[in-house]
C-alpha cells in the first residue's frame, strides 16, 4: 500500500485522513470510489486533511480534480485542509490553488461548509 | 470352462475398447488447440464412444470465481444443433457447482434430484456429467444427455466418462493458460506499434539556427507514455519549443498527448505570427470539452526569437524551466498559470525571458526531478540545479545526456517510474 485512507463525519461533512504517496495507483483508484461511493449517499461535503501525505504526483492531483467535480455536480464541494510541503509545492506549480479552496486545519475547512 | 472365459474376455474386451477410445482422444489433442476445439473435440469423442445423442461442456468464467457461478458459465459447446434449454443448462450447471460430482440419471422425470425439472418434456431422455476439476477447483462440467439405446448410461460410460473429465480439467487450464499468453503477446506486440507511433510523433532531430541550437530527449516509463515534446523551426529566426506531461499513463495519457500535440501543431502551419495566449486558450478549451476532469496537461510552449535573443512563453502548471547562465548564474523562471484542461475560460499570460550568449534554457518534466533512488529519496530540484552548475557552456546536446547519465546512477536499481522528458536550448 503506498497511502492508506481512513474517514470520519463531522456533523454532515465527511473528513478523509489521507496518508503515504498518492500516485495515482490501483489503491488510489479505491480512493476514488469512496468519494463516487459519498456523492451516491448524498454526502457532498467532503474535506481532505493531508497532513500525513509525504508525496502526491500529477496523478493524485487528477484523482482530487475528479472528485471535486463529482461532489460540485451534486451540489457539494471538495476542499484541502493542511496540506503537507509536497502537496503544497505541487498546488502551487500547477496553480491548482484557484480551483481548490485550501485551509490550514481541518476545523476551518469544516466550518467553510456552514 | 467356455462359460467362464466369455465374461473375462468381454469384460478384457471393453476394457480395450475403453483405453483405445481414451487413446484416440489423447491423440486427438495437441497442445497447440484452442479451448474451443479441444472441448469440441473431446465432446465428439465421447458421443461416439457412449453413444449419446448430444453432449455439451460448460466452462466457468475463470477470472470471476467469486461471481455469481450460475452465470459465469461463459463458453458452452454443444454438438447439436437443438440448444439445451437455457433453464436447464443453469439448473443443471447450478447442481454440478454444488456437488461437484458425477451424475447420471436415467430416469431424470422420477429421480428426485431433477425431476423439478420437466427435463422429458424437453426432449431429455437421460443424462451422464463429469465435474472438470483441476488444482484450482471446479472449472465447468461435461455433459451428455440421451443415450441412444433403450437401457440408458451404463456404469462404464460413468467411468469413462469420468476419466476423460479428471484428465480434461488439466488440459483446458493448459489451453486457457496458452491462451493467455497468446493474448499478452498480442498486446505486447500493440503496445510495440503504438510505441513506435508515438515515437514518430516526436522530432527526430534538434533544430539549429544561425544563433540557437535546440534539441531534446524523452525516455518513457511504460512502453507508450504521456510526456511530449516539440521543436518545430519556423523560419530562419524563430524556434517553436513545447513540452508537455498528460496525467495519467500508459494508452489513455498517449492519447491526449497526441492530440495536444496535434494541437499545437496545426497553429503553427504556415503561420509566421503565432499568438501564444491564443494557442493556449485554445488548447485548453478543447481538453476541457473533450476530456474527463482528471484527465490535464501540464505544459510549457513558447517561440525563442533571434532577432532580440528571447524566449516568450506560457507555462500552464508545468515544472519552472532553469536557465543556466553563461557565468554560473541559475535561474528559475517560476511563473505559471493553471494546467490545460481543468478550467475553460482562463486567459494564460505570456512571459518573456532574454536569453544571452552561451545561455542554456532547459525545459523538462517532473520525470527529471521526482525520480526516487533505491532509498526512496528523490532526485529533487537542489541535486539538478548543483548538477547544472557544473554545465556551464557546455552544448545542449551533451548538458541533456549527462543529466541522463546522473539521473540513471542516482535511481541504481529502482524502476524508472515516471517519464523523462526534457528540451534544451542554447544560445550561439
Amino acid at each position: 500500500m503506498k497511502h492508506k485512507h481512513t474517514f470520519r463525519e463531522v456533523n454532515d461533512i465527511i473528513v478523509l485522513e489521507l496518508s503515504g504517496k498518492i500516485m495515482g495507483g490501483t489503491e488510489d483508484t479505491t480512493l476514488v470510489n469512496q468519494i463516487y461511493e459519498f456523492a451516491d449517499q448524498n454526502k457532498t461535503k467532503v474535506v481532505i486533511d493531508f497532513s500525513e501525505v509525504e508525496w502526491m504526483n500529477s496523478r493524485g492531483l487528477g484523482i482530487c480534480i475528479c472528485g471535486a467535480t463529482t461532489l460540485r455536480n451534486r451540489g457539494g464541494d471538495l476542499r484541502l485542509a493542511r496540506p503537507s510541503e509536497k502537496v503544497a509545492m505541487l498546488l502551487n506549480r500547477t496553480r491548482m490553488f484557484t480551483v481548490f479552496e485550501v485551509f490550514d486545519t481541518v476545523e476551518e475547512a469544516v466550518d467553510s461548509f456552514k | 470352462m467356455p462359460n467362464n472365459l466369455n465374461p473375462e474376455s468381454e469384460r478384457l474386451r471393453k476394457a480395450l475398447d475403453e483405453l483405445v477410445a481414451l487413446n484416440q482422444i489423447a491423440n486427438a489433442i495437441n497442445a497447440l488447440m484452442s479451448v474451443d476445439k479441444i472441448t469440441q473435440t473431446i465432446v465428439d469423442h465421447c458421443l461416439k464412444k457412449i453413444q449419446a445423442s448430444q453432449g455439451a461442456v460448460f466452462l466457468l468464467d475463470e477470472r470471476d470465481k467469486e461471481a455469481d457461478k450460475f452465470k459465469t458459465f461463459i463458453r458452452e459447446f454443444s454438438t447439436s444443433t437443438e440448444k439445451i434449454p437455457f433453464h436447464v443448462n443453469e439448473s443443471l450447471t447450478g447442481w454440478i457447482i454444488k456437488n461437484k460430482t458425477m451424475f447420471a440419471s436415467n430416469d431424470p422425470d422420477n429421480d428426485d434430484r431433477f425431476k423439478w425439472m420437466h427435463l422429458t418434456k424437453l426432449g431429455i431422455n437421460s443424462i451422464l456429467a463429469a465435474p472438470l476439476l483441476s488444482r484450482t477447483g471446479l472449472i465447468g462440467s461435461l455433459i451428455l444427455f440421451n443415450k441412444k439405446d433403450s437401457e440408458g448410461f451404463t456404469e462404464e460410460d460413468k467411468r469413462f466418462l469420468g476419466i476423460v473429465g479428471s484428465q480434461t480439467a488439466k488440459v483446458i487450464e493448459n489451453a486457457r493458460l496458452k491462451e493467455q499468453e497468446q493474448e499478452l503477446v498480442a498486446m505486447r506486440q500493440e503496445m510495440m506499434v503504438a510505441q513506435s507511433i508515438q515515437k514518430g510523433f516526436l522530432p527526430k532531430s534538434g533544430v539549429k539556427l544561425q544563433t540557437c541550437e535546440a534539441c531534446g530527449f524523452n525516455i518513457p516509463a511504460k512502453e507508450v507514455g504521456g510526456d511530449f515534446f516539440d521543436i518545430v523551426r519556423l523560419n530562419d529566426e524563430k524556434v517553436f519549443l513545447s513540452l508537455g506531461d498528460v496525467s495519467g499513463k500508459g494508452m489513455p495519457a498517449a492519447l491526449l498527448m497526441a492530440n495536444a500535440q496535434a494541437v499545437l501543431r496545426s497553429h503553427l502551419l504556415g503561420s509566421q505570427d503565432i499568438h501564444l495566449s491564443e494557442l493556449a486558450r485554445s488548447l485548453n478549451h478543447l481538453i476541457c470539452e473533450f476530456t474527463s476532469p482528471e484527465q490535464f496537461i501540464t505544459c510549457l510552449f513558447g517561440l525563442f526569437d533571434s532577432a532580440d535573443n528571447c524566449f516568450r512563453y506560457i507555462n500552464a502548471g508545468h515544472e519552472p524551466p532553469i536557465v543556466v547562465r553563461d557565468d554560473g548564474a541559475i535561474e528559475v523562471l517560476d511563473v505559471a498559470d493553471i494546467v490545460i484542461g481543468v478550467v475553460p475560460e482562463i486567459v494564460y499570460s505570456v512571459h518573456e525571458i532574454k536569453l544571452n550568449k552561451n545561455d542554456i534554457l532547459i525545459i523538462f518534466t517532473d520525470g527529471v526531478t521526482e525520480a526516487f533512488n533505491e532509498e526512496g529519496v528523490q532526485f529533487g530540484d537542489e541535486r539538478l540545479k548543483e548538477l547544472l552548475k557544473g554545465c556551464v557552456g557546455g552544448e545542449g546536446a551533451s548538458v541533456g545526456e549527462q543529466i541522463l547519465t546522473t539521473l540513471s546512477t542516482f535511481r541504481g536499481k529502482s524502476a524508472q517510474t515516471d517519464d523523462i522528458t526534457m528540451l534544451l536550448l542554447k544560445v550561439s
